[in-house]
C-alpha cells in the first residue's frame, strides 16, 4: 500500500479526539494517529496459523501473556490465549483482513477488522506512572512492567489496553472510542493537578 | 480491595472480574427426555454454601477468559483459580466428606 493511501486513510479517519496534544509538568498525553487495526482469534497451538499471521506480520506472535513485539510497521498484542491485536501503518485494514482470512482455518478462526473501533492515547513524561497509579492498582513499576509488556487492565471506569513503550516514561493506552473523551478527561484533570 | 489471580493474566484487582455462580455444571444429556423438575433443577437450582464453594468467574476487564475458582463464601478467601477444564483443586485438610459437590 502506498504512502498516498494510507494518508488518505488517515485523512477519512476521523478519531475521536483529533490528535489533541495537553502538556503539564513532565507529562505528555496525546492521543496517536489512526492505523489499521484487526483483532485476531484463532488456534496459536496450529502451526499453520502461526506461520500464515508471520509471514503477513513478519513478525513473530507474542505468545507469551501480556506481552507485545513489533517491527517498523507492524505490532502484535498479547490479548488471550486464542487471541492478538495487530496494528499495521503499512497495510490497509481490507488487506490486512482478507490475507488473514484467506489463510486461517475457517471456523476456527476470527479477523476483525477494529480500526475505528479503539484509538490510543500516549502518556510520556517522568510522571507517567504517577498519572497512571490515578486510575489504577496494577503495577507499573519497570521492574514489573518493561517495555515488551502489555496488560488489559481497568482504568478508571474503562477497560484499556496497556503496553509499555519504554521503561517508566511512555505507556500507550489503548481505548475504546466512545470512551476516549472519558479517558481523556480524567488524564488531563490528574495531569492539571501535577 | 482484594488481588484475584487470573490462570491467563496474572494477579489483577478485583474490580476487573465478575462472578457468574456455581462451576462445574454439566449441560444434561438427552434434554428431551427430563421431567420439567429435572429441568428446572438444571436451569434454576444451585448450591449456596457457608464455606467452601467452586464458582465461575469472568476476567471482564483483561483477556475476557472465564475460569473457575475455589472461595471461602464466609472469608472470601480464593484457594485457588485454574482453567475451566482442569480437575477441581482439593485443599490438603478438606475431608472427602466435607467437599462441596
Ligand atoms: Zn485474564
Amino acid at each position: 500500500m502506498a504512502d498516498s493511501e494510507i494518508q488518505q486513510l488517515a485523512d477519512a479517519m476521523q478519531t475521536p479526539l483529533n490528535g489533541i496534544k495537553f502538556q503539564s509538568t513532565n507529562l505528555t498525553l496525546q492521543e496517536q494517529p489512526p492505523c489499521t487495526r484487526v483483532n485476531i482469534r484463532a488456534d496459536f497451538s496450529d502451526d499453520k496459523a502461526v506461520a500464515a499471521i508471520k509471514s503477513l506480520t513478519g513478525i513473530s506472535l507474542p505468545l507469551d501473556s501480556n506481552t507485545w513485539v513489533s517491527s517498523a510497521d507492524q505490532t502484535l498484542f498479547w490479548l488471550g490465549p486464542d487471541e492478538l491485536m495487530l496494528y499495521s501503518t503499512s497495510i490497509s485494514p481490507l488487506d490486512l483482513v482478507s490475507g488473514l482470512r484467506d489463510n486461517l482455518v475457517p471456523g476456527k478462526s476470527a479477523v476483525v477488522d477494529v480500526s475505528d473501533y479503539y484509538t490510543v492515547i500516549r502518556v510520556s513524561g517522568d510522571n507517567a506512572r504517577q498519572v497512571l497509579a490515578s486510575g489504577t492498582p496494577f503495577d507499573v513499576h519497570p521492574k514489573v512492567f518493561g517495555e515488551g509488556q502489555c496488560a488489559q487492565i481497568r482504568f478508571g471506569n474503562a477497560s484499556i489496553l496497556l503496553s509499555c513503550q519504554q521503561g517508566a516514561r511512555e505507556y500507550d493506552l489503548q481505548v475504546r472510542w466512545s470512551f476516549a473523551e472519558y479517558l481523556w478527561g480524567y488524564l488531563t484533570k490528574v495531569g492539571g493537578y501535577l | 480491595m482484594f488481588i484475584i489471580n487470573c490462570p491467563y493474566c496474572g494477579a489483577r484487582d478485583q474490580t476487573e472480574f465478575s462472578c457468574h455462580g456455581e462451576a462445574h455444571i454439566a449441560r444434561p444429556e438427552e434434554t428431551e427426555k427430563l421431567t420439567d423438575e429435572q429441568w428446572g433443577d438444571y436451569i434454576f437450582f444451585r448450591q449456596n454454601p457457608k464455606g467452601l464453594h467452586y464458582e465461575r468467574w469472568v476476567h471482564s476487564h483483561g483477556c475476557r477468559r472465564w475460569f473457575n475458582a475455589l472461595r471461602n463464601t464466609v472469608t472470601d478467601e480464593i484457594f485457588a483459580t485454574y482453567k475451566v477444564g482442569e480437575a477441581r483443586p482439593v485443599l490438603p485438610e478438606q475431608n472427602a466428606g466435607e467437599a462441596p459437590s
